[in-house]
């Protein structure tokens, strides 16, 4: 069955065990003889691949009989589609194997994030499901910002978007993937009986303010598409034009530039929004941390702006003001480099090594497995295991807190 | 106090004896003591693909487990092992335990200790690290816990390894960049073995009964 599901998930068996630290023939021979399969690696499986527990079990046999629609967990049939390769699957794989991860860190440290359940289950009930598809991702920002503490005061909330998204328990990911198409995207993580939301932003060649949106939209299909197994938004794709982005971008804007931070922004900076330059909007898009589309798109909503000046506000090329506004215009690495006190390095601290792609974890996951360890409620090799580098590599990069005591 | 029939292995441990690419102390336990070197099938796992190593010590490890000097604990070995353990120890009590081991430590490390305290058996491991991390969680470890120099330096004892030999296996494993207990860091074998607290001793019968280990660190007397 390991086969099966591998096979409509479009993913090599060999490369699939590598990704995940096994021996390949391990795998192979699972495929073959599935009672081989030791009990200790099946919640790991079930959560990557997204299938129940018992259908590992199942022998080839038995397997014969089943439709593929039997055994292609829902995931998958939007990741093996047109347009994406293996690798992007194999992403996939990676972030599912680091939700899994985090899921078992939360029992060990009995900090169990679930507020998304209520939250996102709160919104749902309460959306008007025949309301317009803009008017429903407003609604469910405005509840969105009610709940939580992204509707205490009116200014831009890019700085704590991603601690916020953690503590509400979603899987926030933010990692270079140089050759795929994808810009964005969302999928529960978890096994099948424990699933978490997570959402994903590719860093290569975008800016953080673009970042803050891609990750409150993808928040905006996890609340809306939570049934349909994965949402996905690709870098060349244009304007969203079908319901499902327009609820999503909806949501995303209303979320992070509600009209008050957008007035505030504006009103702080004493800017006229008649006589809106490169400078005025440089300021604009510094202090409410998303990109120039976004608070042009904003304006106009929120009547600042006639609908006619979008085009020609969206052309102007606001780079080099922001630069002097705002550090996070900087690329990803230039931002770090100048932020952090230990720069670059950080992002080689949130690096996997072991696995055959390497994907840069959040920050948030790295500090709560380091906290982990530095309070004795995991050994080294596993944080290094939670890490996916080896556990020199662990203590190099984090330090060893049993250096001088013997065993 | 019989030999235990088992010793359960880690991984750690057991990449050591890859290293060096000797067996002997493992061999000896077996032959001369009747002592099975036994892995679970999680280190068995690991061992298949070591991290930087990958599948390395696949070889050398199917070669043990084809001749007898390493065996696999599954459900049927397990079993036949139920005559020692606690009342009401199965095979599905001992996935549960490692599990939940298995969230503190690593696979190998947390089924080898689940293994052991499940069978009331000794086992070798080197991450004194997972020891401290699963005691300060309330949680039971082996009793006792050897790790590879505690078998390097009873085999030199017993006549197994030469002084030599030894010397050149604590600077094979330096050189693969492997840990090695402090008193061996900066001192030859025979010097770092005069302060190493060796947790595996011989004894003989006739001075029977030795005090058994309470706990990981005690020592184990064996007899031939």
């Amino acid at each position: 069955m390991l086969q099966r599901v591998l096979d409509s998930a479009g993913i090599d068996i060999r490369s699939c065990a590598e990704l995940l630290g096994f021996n390949p023939d391990l795998f192979v021979q699972w495929a073959a003889n599935p009672n081989q399969i030791p009990e200790s690696v099946v919640p790991l499986l079930s959560a990557v691949l997204s299938v129940p527990p018992s259908l590992l079990a199942t022998s080839p046999k038995a397997a014969k009989h089943l439709k593929d629609s039997d055994v292609t967990p829902q995931i998958w049939y939007k990741f093996r589609g047109a347009g994406l390769h293996e690798s992007d699957r194999e992403y996939v794989v990676l972030i599912r194997q680091i939700g899994h991860f985090l899921n078992e860190l939360e029992e060990v440290t009995r900090q169990k994030s679930v507020q998304w359940k209520s939250l996102f289950e709160t919104i749902r009930t309460t959306v008007d499901i025949q309301a317009p598809p803009p008017e429903q991702g407003k609604a469910a920002a405005s509840i969105f910002r009610q709940s939580t503490s992204l509707g205490h005061g009116a200014s831009g909330s890019g700085d704590v978007l991603r601690g916020f998204l953690r503590a509400l328990g979603v899987l926030v990911v933010e990692s270079p993937l140089a050759d795929s198409r994808i810009e964005g995207c969302s999928f529960y993580v978890g096994s099948t009986n424990s699933p978490r939301p997570c959402a994903f932003a590719n860093t290569h060649h975008t800016t953080w303010f673009r970042r803050n949106a891609i990750l409150m939209h993808e928040v905006g299909h996890a609340i809306f598409e939570h049934l349909s197994g994965a949402s996905l938004d690709f870098s060349d794709a244009g304007d969203a034009h079908d319901s499902i982005e327009l609820r999503a971008q909806a949501f995303a804007q209303e979320s992070l530039i509600p009209k008050e931070v957008l007035f505030h922004a504006a009103q702080s900076r004493g800017i006229k929004w008649s006589a809106l330059n490169e400078y005025a909007l440089a300021c604009l898009v510094a202090d409410t941390h998303v990109e120039q589309k976004m608070v042009i798109s904003a304006a106009v909503d929120a009547g600042f702006i006639e609908a006619e000046r979008e085009d020609q506000l969206n052309r102007l090329d606001i780079h080099a003001d922001l630069l002097k506004l705002s550090e996070h215009a900087l690329s990803t690495e230039q931002f770090l480099e100048r932020h952090s006190e230990h720069g670059s390095g950080w992002i080689g601290k949130r690096t996997t090594t072991l696995s055959t792609k390497a994907i840069r974890l959040p920050i948030g996951y790295v500090n709560a497995v380091v906290e982990a360890y530095k309070n004795r409620q995991i050994s080294p090799a596993k944080a290094a295991e939670y890490l996916i580098i080896d556990e020199q590599e662990f203590t190099d990069r984090f330090g060893d807190i049993y250096e001088n005591v013997e065993c | 106090m019989p030999n235990p029939p088992l010793l359960l292995c880690d991984s750690d441990a057991l990449v050591q004896f890859f290293l060096i690419d000797d067996l002997r102390p493992l061999q000896v336990l077996k032959s001369k003591f009747h002592i099975q070197p036994t892995i679970a099938l999680e280190v068995d796992l690991e061992l298949r693909w070591v991290g930087k190593h990958k599948n390395r010590f696949v070889p050398k490890l199917d070669k043990a487990l084809k001749n007898g000097i390493l065996a696999r604990l599954d459900q049927s070995t397990f079993q036949g092992y139920l005559g020692t353990a606690a009342p009401g120890t199965s095979w599905g009590t001992y996935q549960a335990l490692g599990a939940r081991y298995y969230g503190v430590v690593q696979r190998g490390e947390a089924y080898t200790h689940a293994a052991a305290v499940s069978l009331a058996m000794p086992a070798m491991s080197n991450d004194g690290n997972a020891v401290r991390v699963l005691e300060g969680q309330m949680m039971s470890v082996a009793i006792p816990m050897l790790r590879a120099f505690d078998l390097l330096v009873f085999a030199h004892e017993f006549g197994a390894l030469t002084t030599k030999e030894c010397d050149d296996i604590r600077t094979e494993l330096l050189t693969n960049g492997e840990g090695i207990p402090g008193p061996f860091q900066h001192a030859s074998f025979v010097n770092g073995a005069k302060t190493f607290p060796c947790r595996l001793r011989v004894g003989n019968a006739a001075g029977s009964p030795y005090p058994q280990p309470t706990t990981h660190y005690d020592p184990l007397t064996i007899i031939p």
